[in-house]
C-alpha cells in the first residue's frame, strides 16, 4: 500500500478560548494541560461531518490528479455520521459521483480510527478487492459538547488519504487491540438502542452529549499507546532517532508529553496541530500530516510512526515509509457545499 | 527505584502546585486546593514517573489523605 495524497478540511469556524468565560487563571491551567488555544468548530453553519470529509476527499482527488472514476474503494471512518442509515459512505460515493461498482462502507470508530482504517486498506489492497481506494475520517464533536471542561479539548475536522498498491508497500508494522472495558469512561450514552433520547420521532431532547473521563483516558494511554509505539519500533527495528515522526492521534498536550516521554522519543519528533485545532478525533493524524508536515511529506522520505487511541478503548499503529505525496493546502469551509442527501 | 516518603511528599506537591510543607501524610486532599481534575492527572503522571506504574484511578479517588495515596505505593516507598 501507498499513500498517494492527503487533505483535510475544517469549518472557518474559529472558537478560542477567551469565549469559555473562564477566569485567566484557570483558562492558562487549561491551556497549559491541554496544549489548546484555539479550535474549529461548525458553530450555527449547517455543515457535518460528510461535507467535511467531501470537502477533504475532492481536495486530495485533484491533488493526486486522479479521477471520480478512479476509486474503487471508500472507507469513511466516523462517530458522527449523516444519518443513523444509511451509511454515509454511500452518501459519499453519490456525491462523488464515484462508480456504482465501488467497495464503500462506514467504521464506527474515533481517535483510533485513521490507523485502523489504514491498515482496513491495506487488507482490502492486498487482496486485490480494492485497487485505488479513498480513506475519509472526521467528526463534528463540537455538536455533542456540554461541559466546558470538554469543549476546550474537541475540534471539528475532516480528513481524506487516498491509497494504492502502486509499487512495493510502504507499510512496514501495524498493531492494534481493542478493550471494551474502557466503553464507560469515553461515551455519549444515548443516541442508539441502549438509550433512545433524541432517537424517537417525538422526542425534543437537544443531541445526546460525551461523557469524559480524562483521568482514565490518561492512564489508558499510558497503558495502550506506549506498548503500541514500542511494538512498531521492535517490529521495524527503527531507533527513536531513525523515525522521522511520531504521529499521535492530538488527544492532549499532557498526555502526548507523557507517553512520549514513556517511549523516549523527543517532542522534536512528535507534530502538534492541537494547539490551533484541538482533538480532532479520527481527523487529528492527517490534519496534523497536513498543517504541520506538508513539506516533508511531499519532498521527503519519511518515516512514519502513525498512532490512535481512544474511545473504545480502541488503538491502532502503522509504521510507513512514504515518499512525494500528494498534500493538498488545508480547505475551510465557510458553508455547506451539499446538504442532505444531496439531491440533484 | 525506591524513593523515601519525605520525597516521594515532595514530588507530590510539586504535581499538584503545592508547597512541600503542605503536603504531609495527615493532610485531607479536601484541603489542597490543586486536587482537582488537573491535578489529579499530574498525580497520575508523578507516580508513572516515580514508580513505572499506573494508577487504578478509582483506588486513586477513593484516597482521602495524602496518607492513603503513600499507602497505596507503600511497597515503592523506602
Amino acid at each position: 500500500m501507498r499513500i498517494v495524497a492527503i487533505a483535510a478540511a475544517v469549518p472557518q469556524g474559529r472558537l478560542v478560548n477567551g469565549e469559555f468565560g473562564l477566569s485567566d487563571e484557570d483558562r492558562r491551567k487549561y491551556e497549559e494541560n491541554t496544549g489548546i488555544l484555539a479550535r474549529h468548530v461548525v458553530k450555527d453553519a449547517p455543515l457535518t461531518t460528510l461535507d467535511l470529509c467531501e470537502a477533504a476527499a475532492r481536495s486530495a482527488l485533484n491533488a493526486a490528479g486522479w479521477g471520480a472514476q478512479d476509486v474503487d474503494g471508500v472507507i469513511l471512518v466516523t462517530q458522527t455520521p449523516e444519518y443513523l442509515l444509511p451509511a454515509s459512505a454511500c452518501i459519499l460515493q453519490k456525491r462523488l459521483m464515484l462508480g456504482k461498482t465501488v467497495v464503500a462502507f462506514d467504521v464506527n470508530l474515533g481517535c483510533s480510527g485513521y490507523t485502523y482504517g489504514l491498515i482496513l486498506a491495506q487488507s482490502l489492497l492486498q487482496c486485490g478487492v480494492v485497487h485505488r481506494c479513498l480513506l475519509a475520517v472526521g467528526d463534528v464533536m463540537s455538536r455533542h459538547i456540554d461541559q466546558v471542561g470538554d469543549r476546550f479539548l474537541f475540534g471539528d475536522a475532516g480528513a481524506a488519504t487516498l491509497l494504492d498498491n502502486e509499487g512495493p508497500t510502504q507499510v512496514r508494522a501495524t498493531c492494534w487491540g481493542t478493550d471494551g472495558t474502557g466503553a464507560p469512561y469515553l461515551i455519549i450514552p444515548a443516541g442508539g438502542q441502549r438509550s433512545r433520547v433524541g432517537l424517537t420521532c417525538r422526542d425534543p431532547s437537544p443531541p445526546p452529549c460525551l461523557r469524559m473521563d480524562g483521568a482514565q483516558v490518561f492512564v489508558f494511554a499510558l497503558q495502550r499507546a506506549v506498548p503500541a509505539v514500542k511494538q512498531l519500533l521492535k517490529e521495524t527495528g527503527w531507533t527513536p532517532e531513525d523515525v522521522t515522526a511520531v504521529v499521535f492521534h492530538q488527544a492532549s498536550r499532557f498526555i502526548l508529553d507523557n507517553v512520549a516521554r514513556r517511549c523516549k522519543i523527543a517532542m522534536e519528533r512528535v507534530p502538534l496541530s492541537l494547539d490551533h485545532f484541538g482533538n480532532t478525533s479520527s481527523a487529528s493524524i492527517p490534519l496534523t500530516m497536513v498543517v504541520r508536515m506538508a513539506d516533508q511529506l511531499r519532498t521527503s522520505r519519511s518515516r512514519l510512526l502513525l498512532v490512535g487511541f481512544g474511545v473504545g478503548w480502541s488503538w491502532s499503529g502503522v509504521a510507513i515509509e512514504t515518499q512525494g505525496v500528494s498534500v493538498a493546502p488545508l480547505v475551510e469551509l465557510s458553508g455547506t457545499p451539499t446538504q442532505g442527501l444531496g439531491h440533484g | 527505584m525506591a524513593v523515601s516518603k519525605q520525597e516521594f511528599c515532595r514530588a507530590l506537591a510539586r504535581a499538584l502546585n503545592e508547597k512541600p510543607r503542605d503536603i504531609t501524610e495527615d493532610v485531607a486532599l479536601t484541603d489542597v486546593t490543586g486536587w482537582d481534575s488537573v491535578g489529579q492527572l499530574s498525580v497520575i503522571a508523578c507516580i508513572d514517573e516515580l514508580f513505572g506504574k499506573t494508577v487504578n484511578v478509582d483506588k486513586l479517588r477513593s484516597c482521602e489523605t495524602i496518607g492513603d495515596i503513600i499507602a497505596l505505593f507503600i511497597e515503592d516507598i523506602q
